[in-house]
């Protein structure tokens, strides 16, 4: 039960400090070695969640996969390398918050100001593409119209009843797409529906419905159903349909080189820091322990 | 006839012929801060930019301030603004990270080491203080260079992400005046891209504190650029009654002329925001049971004292007051159409209460809630709020832009509750039944925005309602409609109709429910209605009376983010200091009577002198 969040946290943030002065005290550290051992990790987690029990982060801590373990180590060892050359601009302090400051900055000068930079090839732009190719998908989308009989108060059952006989009737007159809303009921969301995705046709129609608009087994331009939602029963007239596709370089060539572009500067300024976290040897031996000295 | 269209240029509207319904719904938020606000750097969103902004909005996942955690919002919005405070823009981002530019100056030093201290919020509340003093003593730190670099990185992010018939990006920025701590904020948009908008520099506090000054520089620089402008006051609530004044900040008293200038340029406001609901407080509308939703009622000052509470605080208030000065001088200066939005400084827009990321990234997580952001104000008291929605005829910068001048919008507190009013004398008695409601509405009557005109004979006026609940959220429990008007003693009154009500009920009194379950933060949809159609008719017309009515939609009670922070943090939500509850709404632009002129004699004319 947190009483006094504040204090709490100064209370824990200062016994961190303290028991970080003590370890480091207990072992001279190799200023171009990086000890990742479990009292620095438990502080990492601690201080990244923002939540400071230990007892939780050690179960977290324990919990983790191989993989996520890896990705914190990671993060943990590129803080820990940039705020070392950081302090070596002699600004020397434990304070944490100067660390992500300092490690900012160095981002900084590595990223520049603004989002200048030389401008990538056309080559680099289809070898961006190809790598990238799902970022640039183009979702299925559907036009479609209905005609709608509630299941409120007349039950489902009624609802398809009613819907089946007027069918018939919008077939044998031919109705078209903007006479629809002469039939049936209105429906809460709406009687025509433009160009939408998928996701956009669930929120209001539900996964069943969802389905059967989107599995193309209705044929263009004709009113089929019924289709049954959670609020009754459809019948649909479906005028357009965008299949989902995988576009051409030339289609979305614009697109490919901004963010090609985009992934080159950031690419860039990683390896800029990158660079300087590969100057450090890195201590793993420790991580593993179960217990702290 | 099918035309070819390629992808990423679909113009929607001349591919496909719209029937009947020829304006769509587009949701949005016309005010977000990204790192580039001085506010928001100092407390602590170091890296969520105008592009991240842009990119978390589409719907693509981005990495959040202060954990580094995955953020994607569910449902993405239609169009965006990000909106940068004007004055230091991009600069405290640039001493924070050590810009030679600005550790040329002592004060960039200054902050710099405070920033690297931890001490953010001090330079922020710094800054604050000087403002509100003296605000030439900020001039030279407001360095012209880095705002140069800043605005056209903004201007780069929106043309980047504009999309048309996808997602529209607004570039913009906000005004941030607040002589004394009296709040007079607005946020400036263009419906122009970055050949307009190379052609000048925001316009800040820092240039002129006073609206008029705003507006004249609006005026002038439309004309050399060949461009426009939208510009929404937001925050009446903590203006103490001087954003809907009787007197101009010169003291002169409002006339025709400051009217039309208000009217070119602000056609909207935003009534509802993270820092609190305007639409009305309970000192102002003591006969409305629902006034107290979210009031956030303090100066923006250090020392955060209490802000009065005035007919120009508030959004209900000051739509009466447009009534009596139309009486006095001939035109209505306070005719504005209602919006919500964010007002975040994490560059995310998450107006739900199971989203909120906070108004600050210092703010942004439930551990974080408790702390001091602006003065004497903790993460608890804010609101996760508000949204606009917008009735365009196509999700174009054009088309949104069209909508905001003829006020065919509207306000909600986070959920996206559909709203479709239309105004008339002559809607068919069957129209609630239509199939396409929107058809009967148009034909027959005028959307939401629009004015009424004296009728001819006595038919009183009426109003055709359809609100829909959120396709993802909670039922709704009424449709409420307030009327606003001046009588023939020369004074506004107001009334609030319950038009209809959930489950049966026919009496406004008796309350819908709750079926929220305190220990884990659901609700169900058991109580409350999906859908509201009514055609409602005004019982108490007079013909000769000025008025305006705007609809009010109240969903059933769910839970507040407060609430869901409580449970994660497994403290009684008590301490959060909020109610656990939320009675989330939506609020319609209002449509105006008008009997006009020639009936000005039949009501005195009564405009106090100076402020009431």
């Amino acid at each position: 039960m947190l009483k006094e969040p504040l204090l709490h946290f100064l209370v824990l943030a200062i016994g961190l400090f303290a028991l970080h002065a003590a370890v480091s005290k207990d072992e001279e550290r190799d200023a171009r070695t990086i000890v990742v051992d479990r009292v620095a990790l438990l502080e990492f987690i601690q201080y990244r969640t923002k939540q400071f029990d230990s007892e939780t982060a050690a179960t977290k801590l324990d919990s983790l996969s191989s993989d996520a373990l890896d990705r914190i180590v990671q993060s943990f060892v590129r803080e820990e390398a940039l705020a070392r050359e950081a302090r070596a601009l002699e600004l020397d302090r434990t304070d944490y918050v100067i660390k992500r400051r300092l490690v900012q900055k160095l981002d900084y000068m590595a990223q520049g100001f603004t989002d200048a930079g030389a401008d990538v090839t056309e080559a680099e732009a289809r070898a961006y593409f190809r790598e990238n190719a799902a970022d640039f998908y183009v979702y299925p989308r559907i036009t479609f119209t209905h005609v709608f009989f509630a299941a409120n108060g007349r039950g489902m059952t009624g609802a398809l009843r009613q819907a089946e006989e007027t069918l018939a009737e919008l077939r044998n007159s031919d109705t078209r797409f903007e006479d629809a809303p002469g039939f049936g009921e209105r429906f809460m969301f709406g009687t025509n529906h433009i160009d939408r995705t998928l996701e956009d046709v669930r929120s209001r129609f539900g996964d069943e419905m969802t389905a059967a608009l989107f599995e193309d087994m209705l044929a263009s331009g004709v009113w089929s159903g019924p289709l049954r939602s959670e609020h009754g029963a459809h019948l649909v007239l479906v005028t357009d349909r965008r299949p989902g596709r995988q576009p051409t370089f030339q289609e979305v060539a614009e697109r490919v080189t901004r963010e090609a572009q985009r992934s080159v500067n950031a690419e860039r300024a990683r390896q800029a820091t990158q660079r300087i976290v590969d100057t450090y040897r890195i201590d793993l031996r420790h991580a593993h322990e179960t217990e702290t000295k | 006839m099918r035309t070819i269209l390629t992808v990423g240029t679909c113009v929607l509207a001349l591919s496909t012929p719209v029937f009947g319904q020829d304006t769509h719904l587009y949701w949005g938020d016309t005010h977000l801060h990204t790192n580039y606000s001085l506010d928001a750097y100092a407390l602590q969103n170091e890296t969520v930019d105008p592009e991240t902004a842009y990119r978390f909005a589409k719907g693509l996942p981005v990495i959040a301030g202060l954990t580094g955690q995955r953020a994607q919002l569910e449902t993405p919005l239609d169009f965006l603004v990000v909106s940068d405070h004007a004055e230091f823009l991009g600069v405290i981002r640039a001493i924070g990270l050590g810009d030679p530019k600005m550790m040329a100056i002592e004060g960039g030093r200054r902050w710099n080491k405070m920033l690297n201290e931890g001490k953010g919020k001090q330079v922020f509340f710094e800054i604050i203080q000087t403002a509100n003093k003296d605000v030439n003593a900020l001039i030279a730190l407001n360095s012209k260079e880095v705002r140069a670099t800043a605005w056209e990185a903004i201007v780069n992010a929106a043309e980047r992400h504009n999309d048309p018939g996808r997602f529209t990006t607004f570039i913009g920025w906000e005004w941030s005046s607040q002589p004394g701590g009296r709040n007079l904020h607005r946020v400036v948009f263009t419906p122009d891209g970055k050949d307009k908008a190379m052609g000048y520099l925001p316009y800040g506090m820092i240039d002129s504190a006073k609206p008029r000054d705003l507006w004249n520089w609006l005026a002038e620089t439309a004309e050399r650029e060949d461009t426009d402008f939208i510009s929404i006051p937001h925050n009446m609530n903590l203006s103490q009654g001087t954003m809907f004044p009787l007197t101009d900040e010169s003291g002169n008293p409002i006339d025709e002329d400051y009217a039309e200038q208000r009217e070119r340029w602000e056609t909207v406001a935003e009534v509802t925001q993270v820092k609190g609901d305007s639409e009305t407080h309970p000192d102002l509308s003591p006969d409305d049971p629902f006034a107290y939703f979210e009031i956030y009622d303090r100066s923006i000052t250090v020392e955060g004292g209490s802000a009065k509470i005035e007919a120009g605080s508030y959004a209900r208030s000051a739509l009466m007051r447009g009534l009596t000065l139309e009486n006095a001088i001939g035109k209505n200066p306070y005719k504005f159409g209602m919006i919500g939005s964010t007002d975040a400084h994490t560059g995310l827009s998450t107006p739900d209460e199971g989203n909120f990321l906070g108004k600050f990234t210092a703010d942004s997580i439930p551990g974080t809630k408790m702390k001091e952001t602006l003065p004497n104000t903790v993460g608890w008291e804010m609101a996760a709020q508000g949204l606009a929605g917008v009735w365009a005829t196509e999700n174009t910068r054009a088309a949104i832009a069209a909508a905001f001048r003829r006020k065919e919008v509207y306000a909600t507190t986070g959920p996206r509750i559909a709203l479709r009013v239309f105004g008339g004398y002559k809607f068919p008695a069957d129209a609630t039944e239509a199939v396409d409601l929107a058809a009967v509405g148009y034909a027959h009557g005028i959307p939401m925005g629009g004015d009424l005109a004296r009728p001819e004979g006595d038919s009183a006026p009426s109003l055709l309602i359809h609100a829909v609940k959120d396709p993802l959220g909670a039922n709704l429990d009424r449709v409420q409609v307030v009327k606003g008007w001046l009588g023939t003693d020369g004074k506004t009154h107001e009334t609030i109709y319950d038009v209809v009500l959930s489950d049966g009920r026919t009496d406004g009194s008796v309350d819908v429910g709750d079926t929220i379950d305190p220990e884990t933060g659901s609700y169900t949809n058991d109580i409350g209605a999906p859908e509201f159609v009514t055609l409602w008719t005004d019982p108490d017309f007079a013909p000769g009376l000025r008025a305006f009515y705007y609809v009010r939609v109240l969903q059933i009670p769910t839970p507040r983010h407060s609430l869901y922070n409580a449970i994660a943090l497994q403290i009684d939500p008590a301490e959060t200091g909020r109610p656990p509850v939320i009675r989330e709404r939506a609020y319609s632009s209002p449509i105006w009577y008008s009997p006009g002129d020639d009936l000005r004699t039949e009501v005195p004319v009564l405009v106090p002198a100076g402020s009431d």
